[in-house]
């Protein structure tokens, strides 16, 4: 059994060329934990601190990663966007990573997701929980129930036969990762993604990954209203 | 034509608050709105039977029907709108806010370049590991760990 994608050694190079964005809000208590299991990896990280009012951004500060703060919560989606024009901008990144800074994703899994952008066949990987069957045994069960419905709806909308939805883990490749332009400033912003990846004829593939469920991610995670607040987004996104 | 306290109060109030929007708003299309609406409030305020009239003449019942079903119509046009210019507003401040952010960027490279609150790098030497208590159990590189929410 490979816990893991057999990708791991082939592309040290092309991780230098990575940058990992990692939107942050409250999240003091793990972000350190976050940065340490990123920093076995030789990619840049970049932090976006959305608005949090705890201490979030002092926690950063030892860490040899870019930094940016949002004077104001404005949602994931957004400071997603804030990180990956940053990084687009000054870091000149082959490859951009996003990456959930509540501690459930794993730096492990990055070199896996790289991999298939490196080897030039694909613009866009997506972190899925459900490609195997320990990772899909882990998501609590009230969970998979409403990731059920979410991925339902994500292949509904978007017309994309993805497996997971609202997998904070995703790989760009800098050209891909130029395209978006994410305009949810919310948590509907995954849908978005998918959006922009059929419009714009991206090729994508979906990679193992694991999320670590554990009581502090579950507490920060989306509720399962939030899926009502992502539909309500989508709607009325439309309306401008 | 002898007008009901009740007419006479509403028509002040409608008067007035026509005023005020007149007042407040900016845009020209939404004081003329405002202004055919307060018109068309105080005639049929003014003359009661005339909106049973038109209501019976495009079928729906009393003419108080009539005027609730236009009345939450409208409501429901204000609504959607009122979202839309919401979003504009939020699309505007994410600008905004992003664009602070990223004129304040700290760059990788230097560790402890300016802070973004001035409390100052005291703890900076220590590169910090100690995992607190959130921190699940040792894993990182080859990442073997089956994981385990234990709390």
């Amino acid at each position: 059994m490979q816990p893991h994608g057999d990708h791991d050694t082939e592309t040290p190079g092309t991780l230098h060329e990575t940058c990992v964005i990692v939107a942050a809000r409250n999240e003091a208590t793990v972000i350190r934990d976050v940065l340490d299991d990123l920093s076995a990896l030789p990619c840049t990280v970049v932090v976006v601190d959305d608005g949090s009012t705890d201490e979030t951004s002092e926690a950063c500060l030892p860490y040899p990663c870019a930094l940016l703060r949002h004077m104001t919560n404005l949602g994931q989606g957004a400071a997603l966007q804030t990180g990956i024009t940053y990084a687009l901008r000054h870091l000149e990144p082959r490859y951009l990573v996003t990456f959930d800074g509540d501690g459930q994703h794993r730096a492990a899994d990055v070199p896996a997701l790289v991999a298939p952008l490196a080897g030039g066949d694909y613009d866009v990987t997506l972190g899925t929980r459900f490609a195997r069957p320990r990772d899909a045994a882990a998501v609590p069960r009230a969970r998979r129930l409403v990731l059920r419905a979410a991925v339902a709806f994500s292949r509904l909308s978007s017309g994309l036969p993805v497996t997971d939805a609202h997998n904070g883990l995703r790989a760009f490749t800098a050209h891909a990762a130029g395209r978006l332009d994410i305009q949810h400033a919310g948590m509907a912003h995954a849908s978005e993604i998918l959006h922009t990846i059929k419009r714009q004829g991206l090729r994508w593939c979906e990679v193992p990954v694991t999320v670590d469920y554990t009581t502090y991610s579950l507490r920060k995670g989306q509720r399962s209203m939030g899926a009502v607040d992502i539909l309500w987004d989508l709607v009325t996104g439309r309306l401008r | 034509m002898n007008a009901t306290l009740g007419q006479i109060l509403l028509i002040v109030l409608v008067v007035l608050l026509g005023v005020y929007v007149f007042a407040l708003r900016s845009k020209v299309t939404d004081r003329l709105i405002m202004l055919v609406l307060a018109v068309v409030g105080i005639v049929l305020l003014a003359w009661p039977g005339l909106s049973s009239t038109v209501a019976g003449f495009v079928g729906i019942g009393r003419g108080a029907d009539l005027v609730f079903y236009l009345f939450i119509v409208f409501c429901l046009f204000r609504f959607v709108s009122q979202a839309a210019s919401t979003r504009r507003l939020e699309e505007r401040l994410t600008e905004v806010v992003r664009e602070q952010a990223l004129v304040n960027a700290r760059p990788p490279w230097s560790s402890d370049g300016p802070p973004p609150r001035p409390t100052g790098p005291s703890r900076d030497a220590s590169r910090p590991p100690d995992p607190g208590p959130a921190a699940r159990c040792g894993e990182t590189a080859d990442g073997t760990m089956p994981g385990g929410p234990t709390p």
